[in-house]
């Protein structure tokens, strides 16, 4: 079964805390829909093959899109919580800086406040959803492995962001 | 917090002398540093407590996004930049403050180990592993993440130690991924 991964803030998403807000009603808290922001009544996720083998490189163009290092948190579930909340979605190109890696790119269209909301809950109360983080040192591996394997160049990142990964390099 | 109280062969000890000359002004800030060039003072500057407290509040209405820049990290550069450890005491003075909004105590303490300022690095260091002993989780796991961006190795013991008391799993989480990083 191949995931659906959304890039969020771990800390909106208290999945393991032992209280939150709407947990007796099997709801969420409403600071999740900051992660689930649409843009013309859109969102952006991504597809992980089921042996997430393209996972690492998806962690590395969506951090090197970034404008300094920091750590990179997201949600992975089935993508089958599209189909029972009947959200249309279309392969469409991302927009990062490994080229190939847009081609995994899936947007969610036509989306409504129903959907979105409901999106949340199921995100957070699905068995399979993994809600992950990897580290600021975890995440400049992955930067730099993509450079070294040509899926971008250091000198296309974010100024603040290229300074910091050169030194690493170094 | 005594001197009886830091664990024998911790880092976090072996800089206890500059944080307990600090820690028992009973939470004063000091209010100038000297600017030393060539081994003479060339300036001494006097921190306004109230920008760095004024930095902290703004920072209460900013929804914080991982990765990207924004006004209080800018602050949080020039604070130190322009008053060094005057500018990190003030900074972890705030941090103690239980009136501070947690989410930004937290990510003052992730930009602290980020900041590329090497004049200030044991004082940062310093101050994130006081803090891994924080009473809210959240302000605890922005030391373990700052700690991963400074990457001292010498932080290990008392990183450990501290994932030995540790009982939030995400906070254990990034405390396994930040030792597992410095023991390399």
């Amino acid at each position: 079964m191949a995931y659906a991964l959304r890039i969020i803030n771990r800390n909106r998403w208290g999945i393991n805390s032992e209280d939150y807000p709407g947990k007796e009603r099997r709801d969420v808290p409403a600071v999740t829909l900051l992660d689930l922001a649409v843009k013309n009544n859109e969102l952006s996720v991504w597809v992980v093959d089921a042996q997430r083998e393209n996972l690492q490189r998806l962690m590395g163009t969506l951090s090197a899109n970034r404008t300094s290092l920091d750590v990179i948190d997201y949600a992975l579930f089935g993508l089958d919580i599209f189909e029972q909340l009947e959200i249309y979605t279309q392969n469409t190109e991302g927009d990062t800086l490994d080229t190939y890696a847009n081609r995994w790119h899936l947007a969610l269209l036509h989306l409504t406040a129903t959907q979105v909301s409901d999106l949340a809950v199921r995100i957070w109360y699905s068995s399979t959803t993994e809600i992950k983080r990897y580290t600021s040192s975890q995440v400049t591996e992955f930067i730099i492995q993509s450079i070294r394997d040509n899926y971008f160049a250091l000198d296309q990142l974010n100024p603040g962001l290229q300074e910091t990964i050169k030194k690493k390099m170094k | 917090m005594s001197v009886m109280s830091v664990k024998t062969g911790s880092l976090l000890g072996s800089l206890f002398l500059f944080g307990a000359m600090r820690l028992n002004q009973a939470q004063s800030v000091p209010e100038s540093t000297a600017i030393i060039k060539n081994d003479r003072v060339v300036e001494n500057r006097r921190i306004s407590t109230k920008a760095v407290k004024d930095a902290f509040d703004h920072a209460r209405s900013i929804q914080f996004e991982n990765g990207m820049d924004n006004e209080f990290r800018r602050q949080l550069i020039n604070i130190i930049s322009d008053y060094e450890v005057a500018g990190v005491e003030a900074i972890r003075h705030l941090v103690d403050n239980r009136s501070t909004d947690p989410e930004v105590a937290s990510m003052a303490l992730r930009y602290l180990g980020a900041i590329d300022h090497p004049a200030t690095y044991r004082q940062r260091l310093f101050v994130l592993l006081h803090t891994l002993k924080h009473r809210l989780p959240i302000v605890r796991d922005g030391a373990v993440l700052g700690l991963d961006f400074l990457g001292e190795p010498e932080a290990i013991n008392d990183l450990a130690s501290a994932l030995n008391n540790e009982h939030d799993i995400d906070v254990r989480e990034d405390m396994q991924a930040v030792l597992a990083q410095l023991r390399g």
